[in-house]
């Protein structure tokens, strides 16, 4: 009798530790079809993320599938679904701008859905077995935005068509003006970021870092750009604090002491909602020696493993359907990657006009910028070891008087052979 | 008959703990036997294959895990002090008979213990933005130029050291005044007699009889130095450039951004290591100061 307690308490402990240990895999015990839930991973901020979050609610309202949308910050993402990958347990589906390896074999074939619903497959990520194992969701690209107060309380010009577009060296001059004019404490801010600088660097004339005779490498242009930007980093023209130390370059701009901000597409929306104290517009980024700017965007894949593969396909399908692809991308502000999608965004004259100036940047950019973005797309997902963000930190560490400009170029470009090279 | 029923609490002794011993193994003990292991190897997350100790002659020589160990030591050195003389000094206030309002201020005082570390951290960051930040604002006020805290090195490790002892010095005050309520009356009324001011009662009697819970306290707060993340992670990330990027900081880049996983378990082993001759000494001299 006494060693059938005994016994019995150690089963219940094991037991509990069994269940505790699990109990994030319960979801595939339960089969009915009334309980089918998707787990929709998605980055991006409340109105990026929440446009498919918005999406996912017309979709349960129709159908009744339910969808569970689970906001992750970009930096967590990866991380995340490769931990959930890992453990057998991936989510059905996920937005997302970053990849792991481990994902590869996880990944369903999205094909169907880029052929059907003339999904741009020049970005689409395919495998070596031309496989699609990502399809883009929504296209954004590097640009400048003013405030325009600031600029018209100094007098200062600004380009309005493409025709009289800025070099750097007129536009920093046309800050300085702002700077000296009005009360504005910066004249620009950068995101901290490897996106928004190469972009910079490409105007310079940079053909990015890429790989010679199995070695990383750049062109002297790449180190003519850094000069430049760390010139910038003056404490009057850019806050060093920005890309020195990780300060809020969206919230300084969005205070009004600064005159203008090198960001993206994806701010346009926000803007629209939250700056009420003065009028922004988005303005023809400078040049040195090319037009540039820089894509980027985010992909939706689907996990083979998740135990609800099918109605995942069938929440996609419906997503990338013309009329409900509109929808979301006029909610989220996306430049839209279906054939023949025409996205009001509701923003207003300033809104429309911006979302027409990015069209053209991107008409008129390097081919640089697209041709390096495939690259690195592809590679995060077939590249077992990862540079990170290799250059932005060795900048950084530059930036702060840690190491040169050469080390730095040197730096990057090494962690980008040791990552990448066979 | 004796032997029997010892026999018997052996088994139910071992029946309450099995639920422990199985989850320390499953979570601590095994995790621990992984990561020296993976210390040997060239793991991203993926693949591993056996490398032998080029893990660790790698990382002798590489300059980013001095820095990254240095300023750890430092940071440890210069915030373990302060934060023992603030909780020391906030207890023996909260224990003094002639305090007033020793309600509130408990509460006021041990707040920022309920805050997560990581929000911690980002309040800090808004009070101290460089830029845009409150105390800058407030220094323009009264004329003063606006500090640079989060671009200057040293600065910023001064707003993390402010940061740590805002949110760390609760804990010990508990555990302190607890100690100091324990202390036997009789011992200050002795030294009323022998006419000890306050100072002196202070030096001979408090000091002495808070040396193991001192002890303690020393020990737990190197420890949570040493391995201090959250907060530095949300307040200057490392930054500026990698002045302020602490060991677990630093292995949580090798490890997460960088993936090299390998590596960045070679780092936890080494630091690992000098927690537990830390605590081995920190140990012995408190044996030897007992006797």
């Amino acid at each position: 009798m006494k060693k059938l307690k005994i016994s019995l308490l150690l089963l219940l402990s094991l037991m509990l530790v069994v269940v505790t240990a699990c109990s994030n895999s319960d979801k595939t015990a339960k089969d009915g079809k009334k309980d089918v839930k998707l787990q929709f991973f998605v980055s991006g901020d409340n109105v990026e993320g929440g446009a498919l979050a918005a999406m996912a609610k017309k979709y349960t309202d129709e159908t009744g599938v339910e969808i569970e949308v689970v906001d992750v910050p970009y930096s967590d993402m990866a991380t995340r679904i490769t931990n959930m990958v890992q453990a057998g347990n991936p989510p059905a589906l996920a937005r997302t701008s970053g990849f792991n390896p481990v994902w590869k074999d996880s990944l369903g074939d999205l094909d169907s859905t880029l052929k059907d619903k003339s999904v741009r497959e020049d970005l689409a990520i395919k495998d070596e077995e031309g496989k699609v194992k990502a399809i883009p969701i929504d296209l954004t690209a590097v640009g400048l935005f003013i405030n325009k107060d600031l600029f018209d309380k100094a007098g200062v010009e600004y380009p309005q068509t493409e025709d009289d577009i800025w070099t750097w060296d007129e536009f920093v001059a046309a800050l300085e003006t702002v700077l000296d004019k009005t009360d504005a404490r910066y004249g620009l801010v950068m995101d901290q970021s490897d996106h928004r600088l190469s972009t910079m660097l490409y105007q310079f004339g940079s053909k990015g870092f890429y790989e010679e005779n199995g070695k990383y490498t750049t062109n002297p242009e790449t180190k003519k750009g850094l000069e430049y930007f760390f010139k910038l980093n003056d404490n009057k023209i850019m806050p060093k604090a920005v890309w020195s130390a990780g300060e809020d370059p969206s919230s300084m701009f969005k205070s009004g002491q600064v005159a203008a901000y090198y960001s993206g597409v994806w701010q346009i929306k926000d803007f629209e909602k939250n700056i009420k104290n003065f009028e922004w517009a988005s303005v023809y980024m400078p040049y040195e020696k090319v037009r540039a700017t820089n894509l980027g965007g985010n992909y939706i894949v689907k996990f083979e493993g998740s135990g609800v593969e099918e109605e995942a396909q069938k929440f996609i399908d419906w997503l990338y359907t013309k009329e409900n692809y509109q929808e979301a991308a006029s909610l989220g502000g996306y430049l839209p990657v279906v054939e023949g999608a025409e996205v009001d965004y509701g923003v207003g004259e300033a809104g429309t006009k911006a979302y027409e100036i990015y069209q053209n940047e991107m008409a008129s950019s390097d081919p640089i910028a697209a041709k390096l973005k495939a690259e690195r797309d592809v590679l995060q997902l077939t590249s077992e070891k990862t540079p990170g963000s290799a250059i932005k930190d060795n900048i950084v560490k530059a930036l702060n008087g840690e190491q040169s400009i050469d080390d730095a170029i040197k730096n990057s470009a090494e962690a980008l052979t040791k990552a990448y090279s066979k | 008959m004796t032997t029997r029923r010892k026999d018997k609490n052996h088994k139910w002794a071992l029946a309450f703990v099995i639920v422990n011993m199985v989850l320390f193994t499953l979570f601590f003990a095994w995790p621990g036997v992984l990561g020296v292991y993976y210390s040997f190897t060239d793991y991203t997350g993926i693949s591993a294959n056996f490398i032998g100790l080029e893990n660790y002659v790698n990382l002798f020589q590489d300059k980013s895990f001095y820095k990254a160990m240095g300023r750890t030591f430092l940071y440890t050195v210069l915030s373990v002090p302060l934060l023992y003389v603030f909780s020391l000094l906030i207890s023996v206030l909260l224990v003094n008979k002639y305090t007033k309002g020793k309600g509130i201020a408990k509460i006021i005082f041990f707040f920022p213990w309920l805050i997560s570390p990581l929000v911690a951290g980002v309040i800090f960051r808004w009070m101290f933005g460089e830029s845009f930040g409150f105390i800058n604002y407030a220094l323009g006020l009264i004329g003063i130029d606006p500090i640079s805290w989060s671009s200057d090195g040293n600065m910023a490790l001064m707003v993390v050291l402010f940061a740590t002892i805002w949110g760390g010095t609760a804990f010990n005050m508990l555990i302190m005044m607890s100690a100091l309520m324990n202390i036997p009356k009789s011992y200050y009324e002795a030294a009323d007699i022998d006419g000890a001011n306050g100072w002196q009662k202070f030096l001979n009697i408090t000091l002495p009889s808070l040396k193991p819970t001192t002890f303690m306290v020393i020990l737990l707060s190197v420890i949570h130095s040493m391995k201090e993340f959250a907060m530095v992670q949300s307040l200057t990330n490392g930054g500026p450039g990698t002045d302020n990027t602490f060991l677990v900081q630093y292995i949580y880049q090798t490890g997460f951004d960088q993936r090299n996983i390998g590596y960045a378990s070679a780092v936890s082993m080494v630091l690992f290591v000098i927690l537990l001759l830390f605590a081995l000494i920190n140990m012995k001299v408190e044996e030897r100061s007992k006797i």
